[in-house]
């Protein structure tokens, strides 16, 4: 049973369990890392890349610019065949170059003007005389613009020549060394993340093994095993949570030993006590009964006297008795002789043994033919509290009606209601009906009967496997219903 | 839990993507310009400013007829300066048209133009014109003083005060001497500058 529960019970925890947590917090410090590590070497390796290339063709490109001889305004076709020159000596790749002068515009190509080159680095240019390079990304392709002024000579000083030179190089190579290093830190981390899952899943199995031990272990101590130890191996704190739990299961093994002794002593005790006094009980109900006899013919004082002891001896060996009844049930001692009998014969035998057949006191709604396997005896007890109890704190008639209930609407029961036409049980009363020595009249602190005839009730009806339950009734009265479990015949042993 | 997790996770990999391959820059200053060299050496040419279409500043080198002297004989000539400042009111000539390149001066006939040295500031020019200078455009003005700076001196660096008969604009420059800044704007003369510049242009006998 504590299988099929624990399987029912697992898909649920194991979602968002320990384990799916441990090792999503692993992968995610891993993820983290390997992502951090692969992006900062990345950059770093992307941008040397980038401005190594960029630092070599700003200086080789003015370099190249320097060998220049040129006259102002510059001579178209001259200036173009020195383009092509500088064109081809590009590094460290070959690069496209543009001039402008005025309204000149000359270029290696085929086209005078490049479409690369944005104004913001010709505004640059024009602004000041220095070089100076940007990085552009044209239909997806980058290249690398760079623009350089040329100024000449004047004596000690340089003077602007209002020509102005750019270098036009595409950067698909760096391009292509920036997308390799994105590959390979993608095919590092994913066999890192592959390889964190392994400490991840150690782990969790190392947290999560004493976890269910003491899971286990709880679960045992809950179902009575006060003797359930867990293993304590380690000095971590599930260590120490086990050690915690065994040193409170351990105190509480005792304090439950210390109780049940305790209690078992008073049970011992009242039993004792009930079976030393019926003794001298019976030795004095037989005197009482004789004196009974006699009391005709003593003075009136002296067999009142007599009476009134004989009446409270009586009740004192039934208070014994009942006293008995109830610590056999405590000591578990009470035993059941089932017996199948005819319902309706046995609660007629019942009324008609305690004189409850005027039917201005008892109404018996029996009908044939109901046959259960009840103790007999203890059915009796049964009968007779609960009409005896409806008859003293109650008002007559009793009604004792009894029907099988068909297993269609419940488990097949066999159902005895018995009815007075009282006043009723008060709210307060109601939870503490079958309390031992109960009393729902405080005033009337002398009660007829022992106070334990309801509680023996309960017992017996348990005792059946049965259920015993009061109530108030629509007309007023009180109603207490009785539930047994109607056997068919064979079914118990 | 987890999906927010994947949302997380998908995220910050296309943050990593997004941010791969080769990005665009801004313009990055990189270095110095270029020193070309310029035919007619400075020795055989004039150095007239014209205008360009956006409109910039932009030399152009003639050939001069008269050897004015050996490249690194400076000098104030009297004489270079007047056919320097002819030749710059005369205008682009055709092929200086086609560059792209005009004048911001009035046409011709400008009026004459007279040349003389500062008696109270050694290595400053003063241009004398007969007509208004206080309304030429700004243009005009730095073609005046950049081009009587280079026929003066060979480093452009002669102070030019140009006066009309409505007055004078303040005195100006072409350009450092050092190069730092060979931006032809307008600029008052730093003492530093003034002190530098007076030995050099001495007065010929």
């Amino acid at each position: 049973m504590s299988d099929t529960r624990e399987a029912a019970g697992s898909p649920t925890r194991a979602r968002f369990g320990l384990r799916t947590r441990l090792v999503l917090a692993f992968l995610l410090v891993a993820a983290v890392s390997a992502g951090t590590t692969a992006t900062l070497t990345y950059r770093e390796a992307r941008n040397a890349i980038l401005e190594q290339t960029q630092n070599t063709a700003v200086s080789s490109f003015r370099d190249q610019v320097a060998n220049l001889a040129v006259g102002l305004p510059v001579d178209g076709a001259h200036l173009q065949r020195e383009l092509r020159r500088i064109a081809g000596r590009g590094k460290p790749r070959a690069w496209y170059v543009f001039a402008e002068y005025g309204s000149v515009r000359v270029s290696s190509t085929s086209s005078p003007v490049s479409t690369v080159i944005t104004p913001e680095l010709r505004r640059a240019a024009h602004a000041d005389p220095r070089g100076s390079f940007q990085r552009v990304v044209k239909g997806g392709d980058p290249y690398l613009t760079i623009a350089v002024p040329a100024v000449f000579a004047t004596g000690h000083s340089f003077q602007s020549s209002g020509l102005t030179l750019y270098a036009v190089m595409p950067l698909n190579d760096e391009e292509a060394n920036v997308r390799a290093m994105v590959t390979a830190a993608r095919d590092g981390a994913v066999p890192g993340l592959a390889v964190a899952l392994v400490p991840a899943l150690l782990s969790a199995r190392s947290v999560l093994r004493p976890v269910r031990e003491l899971r286990l272990a709880a679960r045992s101590m809950g179902r009575g095993r006060l003797d359930t130890r867990i293993q304590a191996k380690g000095s971590d704190e599930l260590a120490d949570l086990a050690r915690t739990f065994n040193e409170s299961a351990g105190a509480l093994e005792r304090s439950v030993d210390e109780l049940q002794r305790a209690e078992s002593r008073a049970r011992r005790f009242a039993a004792d006590v009930s079976h030393e006094l019926r003794t001298p009980l019976a030795g004095m109900l037989a005197v009482t009964e004789l004196l009974d006899e006699d009391a005709g013919s003593l003075d009136r004082d002296t067999a009142a006297a007599i009476r009134l002891i004989s009446v409270e001896t009586g009740r004192l060996a039934v208070l014994v008795e009942d006293l008995m009844e109830i610590s056999r049930f405590d000591a578990r001692a009470a035993e059941l002789h089932l017996d199948e009998v005819d319902i309706a014969e046995t609660i007629r035998k019942t009324l008609h043994s305690r004189r409850w057949s005027d039917p201005a006191d008892v109404v018996a709604d029996l009908p044939d033919a109901i046959r259960a396997r009840v103790d007999p005896r203890r059915f009796d007890v049964i009968v007779a509290n609960l009409v005896g109890n409806a008859l003293r704190h109650g008002a007559a008639p009793v009604t004792v009606r009894v029907r099988a209930r068909t297993p269609g609407t419940g488990p097949a029961a066999l159902v005895m209601e018995v009815a007075d036409s009282g006043p009723g049980i008060s709210k307060e009363a109601m939870p503490h009906l079958f309390d031992r020595f109960y009393k729902a009249d405080a005033a009337r602190t002398r009660s007829e009967g022992s106070g334990l005839g309801l509680a023996i009730t309960l017992e017996n009806v348990r005792l059946h496997g049965g259920t015993v339950r009061a109530a108030n009734a629509a007309g007023g009265g009180a109603v207490f219903t009785v539930e047994l479990p109607l056997t068919t015949e064979g079914a118990t042993s | 839990m987890r999906r927010a997790l994947g949302r997380a996770l998908a995220a910050s990999a296309a943050l990593l993507l997004a941010g791969c391959g080769v990005q665009g820059t801004g313009v990055v200053e990189a270095g110095g310009p270029a020193t070309v060299n310029v035919y007619p050496d400075e020795a055989h040419r004039l150095l007239l400013f014209f205008v360009g279409p956006e409109r910039q500043l932009v030399p152009v080198a003639r050939s001069a007829d008269t050897n004015f002297g050996g490249p690194e004989e400076l000098h104030i000539s009297q004489e270079a300066i007047g056919k320097s400042l002819a030749a710059l009111a005369a205008g682009p000539l055709p092929h200086e048209q086609e560059a792209g390149l005009e004048s911001a001066l009035p046409p011709p006939p400008v009026g004459a133009l007279r040349v003389t040295r500062s008696a109270e500031f050694p290595g400053r020019v003063e241009i004398r014109a007969s007509f208004s200078v206080r309304r030429l455009p700004e243009h005009a003005v730095l073609q005046l003083v950049c081009t009587t700076a280079y026929a003066a001196d060979t480093s452009g660096a002669v102070e030019v005060l140009l006066i009309g008969p409505d007055g004078g604009v303040p005195a100006s420059r072409c350009a450092e001497e050092d190069g730092a800044d060979a931006r032809p704007t307008p600029q008052v003369a730093e003492p530093d500058d003034l002190r530098q510049t007076s030995g050099s242009p001495a007065p010929r006998p």
